[in-house]
């Protein structure tokens, strides 16, 4: 069976695109698929810290693509032994070093190897998103309830759609429940409202996302995290199964109350 | 109980709605910038559409988008050449063939 191809975007930098890819790519590798993951951002490369791969680097996404190495010499198993390999994005080359073309072939032929090939895009609309989008089937836009990420993710949805990704879906990163509640951030009708796309999943802000990331572990390895089980719901949405995305709500347990009261607060939410 | 205290006490406005307005007027201008062919498209249409009513100039005199701090809008100027007698003030049926009654334009 032939695997598809999914790109991860967001027009704006820094909304979590790389952080979505590296879980929703362990995700579907932890459901028992084979996954190939691609860092796309030719010289900012970022993926490999994110997965903690960073120190197993030898060859990258150009040599494979200029023949330099064979196709399974260029990918990097993940350190949690899953069916999950990186291939990572050279530091020192041009994004222009590669075309579309040259993606889109790639992609083809991991497609015959994988159950799913997920695409980190860079940031901004040039050279290096039209390569990242060109071997896609599918898309997922990324961004955070603020008003110049969804901005941007406007842009490239129209972009997205005019390369004939229809309906890309969207995943609202960093939701912070209380400033939702009490009316200071945009919620998940907002957003979906004014972008008019399907909605794939919100994530909320979380401290256990950043603890994770330190240690090079994507956080949905991470069974306490609530953006973890955020992003496996958002996978077992991605591979066909209907979960409904419930709405962020602080937690409002008793020890919560007594901190709120002292003036402790922290970052901890639950779902209602 | 909290928001309502914090509301009684501050009467701060929730700032989200601010987002979403700018957000909507900046999306909007955005699609405009982008519409390009559309409008030339839309153009031709409502020229085709109005010539079902009425016999208008050959083209627009004006057709196009105007923005202000807090809206846009679109500003269209076309000549009318000749009205037909149907086409009375308060005449709400949608079909221009049929004809109202003499003088019913203003009950």
């Amino acid at each position: 069976m032939m695997g598809k191809t999914i790109v991860v975007t967001s027009g704006k930098g820094g909304v979590g695109k790389t952080t979505a890819t590296a879980n929703i790519g362990t995700g579907l590798a932890m459901r028992g698929h084979n996954v190939v993951v691609i860092d796309s951002d030719i010289g900012l490369r970022n993926l490999d810290v994110v997965m903690g791969l960073e120190n197993r680097i030898v060859y990258d996404l150009v040599d494979i693509i200029e023949g330099r190495c064979k196709l399974n010499q260029g990918m990097i198993r993940d350190k949690h032994k899953l069916d999950l390999y990186l291939i990572p994005a050279p530091q020192t080359r041009d994004k222009d070093c590669i075309d579309p073309e040259q993606l889109r072939e790639l992609c083809q032929k991991l497609e015959e190897q994988f159950d799913y090939v997920i695409v980190d895009c860079p940031a901004g609309i040039e050279q290096g998103f039209k390569n990242a989008i060109a071997g896609a089937q599918e898309a997922i836009m990324v961004t955070t309830p603020e008003v110049s990420a969804i901005r941007d993710a406007d842009r490239v949805i129209g972009l997205v759609e005019a390369a004939e990704l229809h309906r890309p879906k969207l995943i609202i990163n960093r939701v912070n429940s209380a400033m939702v509640k009490r009316g200071d951030m945009m919620d998940k009708d907002d957003i979906v409202e004014l972008l008019a796309v399907d909605i794939l999943g919100m994530v909320p802000v979380d401290d256990r996302l950043i603890t994770a990331t330190n240690q090079g572990i994507p956080v949905i390895h991470d069974p306490k995290a609530l953006s973890g089980a955020a992003f496996s719901r958002i996978v077992a949405r991605i591979d066909g199964e209907e979960v409904a995305i419930p709405d962020l709500e602080p937690r409002t347990g008793i020890m919560d109350k007594v901190k709120e009261i002292m003036g402790i607060k922290g970052g901890s939410y639950t779902h209602a | 109980m909290r928001d309502f205290l914090r509301w009684v006490l501050t009467h701060k406005d929730q700032t989200k709605e601010a987002a979403r307005d700018r957000l909507r007027l900046a999306l909007l201008k955005d699609r405009i910038d982008l519409s390009g062919g559309s409008m030339e498209s839309l153009r031709k249409d409502v020229l085709t559409v109005l010539s079902r009513y009425m016999v208008v100039g050959n083209d627009f005199q004006e057709f196009d988008i105007h923005r202000s701090d807090d809206a846009v809008y679109l500003v269209s100027n076309i000549k009318v050449e000749e009205l037909p007698r149907w086409a009375t003030l308060n005449d709400k049926t949608s079909d221009p063939t049929t004809t109202s009654k003499p003088g019913a334009w203003w009950k």
